[in-house]
């Protein structure tokens, strides 16, 4: 029966009505113009990190370096620092994502289910905290009490759960069919046998989600590294990059003068070197998005 | 196929989702299909706990994050209330009553950027939300793999350049001079405008630039949900006959709806956020009259140089606006059979 | 029953990897060089019981924000060495990233206090430290710290009640850096000069804008253009109003000889006038409004300003390198700030903010602390923070210096002769030195355009900031820049703009402003 209207299904697709293939053209360009809209400005800095400061003051609209230019990237990489930062960013992003993860899932499977008693108060709890905080003062007293002062785990622990990422597990989660969760359940499974076997595998395109929110935030994250960590052996790649742009914004005010003002192309550079390290990991998200659940897995 | 039969394969198409739905089948979002944890009347709060000890066992990380990173800390909400003075803490310093606020409230433009934030939030809610689920369908109806995967990462990216970067390509594309866009308007026969230097164009101009920077990045978690649907529902559909857009309607939309739910009541629990950085960069003295919002107003007047019981005061204020505005879209969407954040 | 146990398990392990997270500090880094702090250089205030081998020395820890452009200070600096051994202390220095005040006042606010502390002058913060008793007056340290007081007699004017609270360090104090700089080639293609008077700035910037300077047959240029106005401390066209008349860079005096706001001076309107009037006639850049700092310069270089006030100093070989990336024949000329009938002329405000170094009231050992800022105020401290250490950094070669760029570069000395970078930015900026290497080509035109600038640079009326300044000035100065941003563009005449700016401005907080400078004032 099932594979036969599969077929029905996938023959009709292909033929397509005549409206549904202009519908489609209609579509694809719209996608087109979109995404050239949006891949615009990655562009723009693309080519202006490998530009020469000539090519890039030549024109206002950077399509195509008018002179190429490597400068800002070789200038970077000379910098040891760099490599280190490059190395406690890939650290924190892992540990912390690993951290948030493992929190936040277990936290979602109980919050989502729906006749737990007290699911609603502690949902309730955890959203009040994205309206309300006490501030950085009590928050840097607390980090410091706990000894994670120039610690890479300041940059960790301080962010374990984003209450949006739970939200949104937890809501994932309700939808999932129960009857999984019941037969594995019968089985013998405990709670947490249920959703480490049962229901992870089947929500992949949800916690793929999560893991690139927590990942990209970790990743972006320069403001706990100024307020909690010390010493450069530690900074993460986004504070050692801003520092140098800084270092080049620092010469424009009246008081401190760089040495090294290289212009618009190497701060570009920079900014490539943080985009493209996670431009390079989606696709590997992007694999799971695809993969969502089977019509098998939910018949289990 | 005349329009009559099409119209009774729809009907049925349709009954066949609410049997779907009544028989709590392979459907999502339904009240009844729920895990039913068995309650005994008269059982302890103990022995329930023990019974579920172990969902209760993997909500501890959470709770001691949210205790110790969360709630500890939210005394420091008091300093709004105190004449903080470092040398005596948080606690032991005195108390003011209502003066910051007074302070606050008193100054000139208060009210003035208060109402720039709510019209450039709404701005950004009315036009910014519904657009990534239009690109989101959009894309779900893109059968070409190699094709959608590219626009996916295309339409990500922006999110990854920060403000500072995405306002000075802005500049230039704006430019009334050497514009692109002055450009096309100029050859089409037009007077150039001044999207970002005319204070009645500015606030358009950052609310279409916030969506064109978030779009894509905010398609995610509406594609990802629909990766979560379950092509029988489909098949179903079109053993029914539906045609693409009534799947649209009737299979994807119910299925995202309660991630569309969730997404829009965090959105208003954020309407006090109007987008400081993007507006700090790019804003100036031209356009403070549409465009100064309260966080780029009290950035301005000091708060960057230490005045914290003034920043506590303006985060309370702002936070308590966001928690009545949850509130009510939580409680609203709960009444409308959804389940809302909490 | 399995399951069970490898849940238990998990758990267990989940909660012991958040528990050993408070515990561990060092043990997840990988690649610590032993930084300046030694093994932790965390919040706590060490009892001397860190470091190993030196129990006599005092340990110091000095939060600063430092300077962005300095070089990085590594863990085996030698600077650091002789300064400790020298003043027999354990000198730990921590440089918050990209100069983030905000670190240093969260640190502060929060009870986490260093021993020594930089953080910006006349602010909120700092005030709150200075009225809440978080730093200690060095008074009573000045008798055995001669170089300290001399410093601290300069500034005679920070002193509160008498006491001094920190040592100030004023950016633009008594040097400066900026003029307005025009393409010689421009000049010469119209035939005019650098213009003397503000008749003359006005004439240029129009053939800037109208006489094709560039010579491509095309209405592309404009004369002037300048960075957005972000305070009343700075507007794009300041010059305007010192050529006018204005005697002060921060108020003026009335007949009577009361302090009122500047924009209250009769220099003020006709100011006006003339910058509405270069406005209205399309010569200054209608972008204006959107530049930073760059992208001025940038325009300027790309061939679409002829005129933008710079910073010169050591930028002038960078101008006009970047200027002949596209037009090799180009180059840039700088002068005084043009005259007005009366003959006054100015364009940079002196400094009010900066830096102030204090020491806290945690400071166990205040003597050593003080004894620290003293040596880095003094010859011996400049000397060593410039050169190095004698044989190692540099050598002398009769009275010639000779550096030794290599050794230099490991101690975090700027090249080029510039210094280590612990001086950088809480006692000095090269600027304010007026340091030029021997080396640098263009030294004669660097130091002519400083003598330049100084020589355009207008002083104050009244050099400390007061506390109600501190706590309303900025919000009178958005009154300002609102009012200014309208009326230059039409949107209030500019008779009425100033009355309501006077109005508003002083009933926002101004009043309470001027009562307190008036007193300062009159006390002088």
């Amino acid at each position: 029966m099932r594979a036969n209207s599969l077929k029905t299904i996938k023959g009709s697709g292909v033929k397509g009505s005549w409206g549904s293939r202009v519908f489609n053209a209609i579509n694809i360009t719209l996608l087109i113009l979109l995404a050239v809209a949006a891949f615009y400005p990655f562009w723009d800095c693309l080519v202006v990190s490998v530009s020469s400061l000539k090519g890039y003051l030549s024109t206002n609209v950077h399509l195509w370096p008018a002179e190429w230019s490597f400068e800002g990237y070789s200038y970077m990489a000379r910098n040891a620092d760099l490599w280190i930062s490059y190395g406690n960013s890939i650290l924190i992003t892992l540990v912390g994502t690993l951290v948030n993860m493992v929190i936040t899932i277990m936290a979602a499977y109980t919050l989502s289910k729906k006749n737990l008693k007290g699911h609603r108060i502690l949902m309730f709890l955890a959203v009040f905290t994205m309206m309300f905080s006490g501030g950085i003062i009590p928050t840097y007293i607390v980090v410091k009490d706990l000894h994670l002062m120039n610690s890479l785990w300041s940059m960790v622990l301080p962010s374990a759960v984003n209450t949006y990422n739970l939200i949104v597990l937890r809501n994932f989660f309700a939808d999932l069919p129960a009857e999984l969760e019941e037969a594995a359940l019968l089985d013998g499974c405990t709670d947490v046998g249920v959703l480490f076997r049962v229901m992870l595998p089947i929500s992949k395109p949800a916690v793929t989600t999560v893991t690139l929110f927590y990942a990209v935030d970790h990743w972006n994250d320069f403001f706990s590294a100024i307020m909690y960590i010390n010493s450069r052996a530690k900074w993460p790649l986004q504070l050692f990059l801003r520092s140098m742009l800084f270092e080049n914004d620092a010469a424009y005010s009246g008081g401190g003068e760089s040495l090294f003002l290289l212009g618009q192309p190497m701060k570009m550079a920079a900014v490539m070197m943080a985009v493209i390290p996670i431009m390079c990991a989606y696709p590997f998200f992007q694999r799971y998005f695809a993969k969502g659940i089977t019509s098998g897995a939910v018949k289990g | 196929m005349t329009d009559k039969t099409k119209k009774q394969q729809i009907l049925s198409f349709e009954m066949h989702m609410e049997e779907q739905f009544k028989e709590g089948g392979v459907l999502l979002k339904t009240k009844q299909n729920r895990k039913t944890l068995p309650g005994k009347k008269k059982e302890s709060y103990f022995q329930y706990l023990w019974k579920h000890k172990y969902l209760y066992l993997m909500l501890v990380p959470a709770l001691a994050y949210y205790l110790v990173f969360c709630y500890l800390p939210m005394y420091g909400a008091s300093i709004a209330f105190k004449d903080f003075n470092p040398m005596l803490g948080i606690m032991e310093s005195p108390w003011v009553g209502f003066d910051v606020f007074k302070e606050l409230f008193g100054l000139k433009k208060f009210y003035a950027v208060f109402w720039n934030t709510l019209r450039i939030s709404m701005a950004r809610l009315v036009f910014g939300f519904p657009f990534p689920i239009i690109v989101a369908l959009m894309l779900n109806e893109l059968r070409e793999g190699r094709l959608k995967k590219g626009i996916q990462t295309a339409i990500y990216v922006p999110n990854f350049i920060s403000w500072v970067v995405v306002g000075g390509i802005l500049t230039n594309l704006l430019s009334m001079d050497t514009g692109v866009v002055n450009g096309v308007i100029k050859a089409l026969g037009f007077a150039p405008i001044g999207f970002l230097t005319d204070e009645k164009y500015f606030v358009s101009t950052m609310v279409v630039s916030m969506i064109w920077k978030t779009f894509g990045w905010n398609t995610i978690i509406y594609l990802a949900a629909m990766t979560g649907i379950d092509p029988q529902l489909y098949e179903a559909a079109t053993v029914d006959g539906a045609n693409r857009w009534h799947k649209l309607l009737h299979v994807t939309m119910p299925c995202i709806r309660s991630t569309i739910v969730v997404v829009l009541i965090t959105r208003i629990g954020g309407l006090m956020q109007a987008g400081f950085e993007q507006i700090f960069v790019l804003y100036h003295p031209g356009v403070y009259k549409t465009a100064d919002i309260i966080d780029t107003y009290v950035y301005r007047t000091g708060l960057q140089e230490g005045k914290f019981e003034m920043a506590a005061a303006v985060g309370l204020f702002k936070s308590i606006i966001n928690f009545i505005l949850l509130v009510i879209a939580n409680k609203t969407a709960r009444m409308a059979g959804e389940e809302g954040v909490y | 029953m399995k399951k069970k146990k490898i849940t238990c398990l998990f758990l267990a392990a989940m909660l012991a990897a958040s528990l050993v997270g408070c515990g561990t500090k060092a043990g997840t880094v990988p690649g610590q060089k032993g930084e300046a702090s030694g093994d932790n250089g965390s919040g706590e205030a060490p009892d001397g019981k860190d470091n190993t081998g030196s129990g006599e020395r005092t340990p110091l820890r000095w939060l600063t924000t430092g300077d962005a452009a300095a070089q990085v200070i590594k863990g085996d600096d030698r600077i650091i060495e002789e300064i400790n051994n020298r003043l027999g202390i354990e000198l730990t220095v921590e440089i918050v990233p990209e100069g983030n005040t905000e670190k240093v006042n969260v640190a502060m606010a929060s009870g986490d206090f260093p021993d020594v502390v930089t953080g910006d002058y006349g602010t909120s913060a700092t005030q709150q430290w200075i009225d809440d008793g978080m730093v200690i007056a060095l008074n009573g340290y000045m008798d055995a710290n001669k170089d300290m007081e001399a410093w601290l007699e300069q500034y005679g004017w920070s002193a509160i009640n008498g006491n001094f609270y920190g040592i100030p360090f004023i950016t633009q104090y008594d040097a400066a850096n900026t003029l307005i700089v025009m393409r010689q080639d421009w000049l010469d293609h119209l035939g005019m000069a650098y213009p003397e008077t503000l008749e003359d700035m006005k004439a240029v910037l129009e053939a800037f804008t109208f006489g094709d300077p560039d010579g491509n047959g095309q209405d592309d240029t404009y004369g002037y253009s300048a960075e957005k106005i972000s305070s009343a401390n700075a507007t794009p066209f300041d010059w305007v109003f010192f050529g006018n008349g204005l005697e002060y860079a921060d108020y003026a005096l009335d007949a009577q000889g009361h302090v009122i706001p500047w924009f209250e001076d009769p220099s003020f309107i006709p100011s006006m006038e003339y910058i509405k009037g270069l406005w209205d006639s399309g010569v200054i850049d209608p972008e204006m409004m959107l530049n930073d700092a760059p992208k001025k310069e940038e325009k300027f270089y790309q061939g679409k300003v002829g005129a933008i006030p710079a910073t010169l100093f050591r930028h002038v070989s960078r101008h006009e390198s970047n200027l002949r990336e596209l037009n090799p024949d180009a180059s840039i000329v700088y002068g005084h700030a043009p005259k007005g009938a009366g003959g006054t002329y100015g364009l940079s405000k002196q400094g009010k903010g900066g830096k102030i170094t204090c020491i806290t009231a945690a400071c166990k050992n205040p003597g050593k602390a003080a004894e620290f800022m003293n040596f880095m105020v003094s010859a011996e401290g400049n000397g060593l923070l410039r050169l190095g250490i004698e044989g190692i950094h540099y050598t002398k070669e009769g009275e010639q210096i000779v550096f030794n760029e290599q050794e230099r570069a490991k101690d975090a000395f700027s090249p080029d002769g510039w210094a280590h970078a612990l001086a950088w930015g809480s006692f000095y900026w090269p600027l304010e030195s007026n340091y030029i290497p021997a080396t640098d080509p263009n030294r004669d035109r660097v130091q002519e355009s400083v003598a330049l600038a100084t020589d355009s640079q207008v002083k104050n009326l009244v050099n400390s900031r007061t506390a109600a300044e501190i706590e309303k000035a900025s919000v009178v100065d958005d009154v300002f820049v609102q009012y200014f941003n309208d009326m230059i563009q039409g949107k209030i005449s500019i008779e009425e703009g100033t009355k309501k700016l006077s109005e508003d401005w002083r009933s926002q907080g101004g009043d309470e402003i001027l009562e307190a400078v008036n007193a300062i004032y009159q006390a002088k």
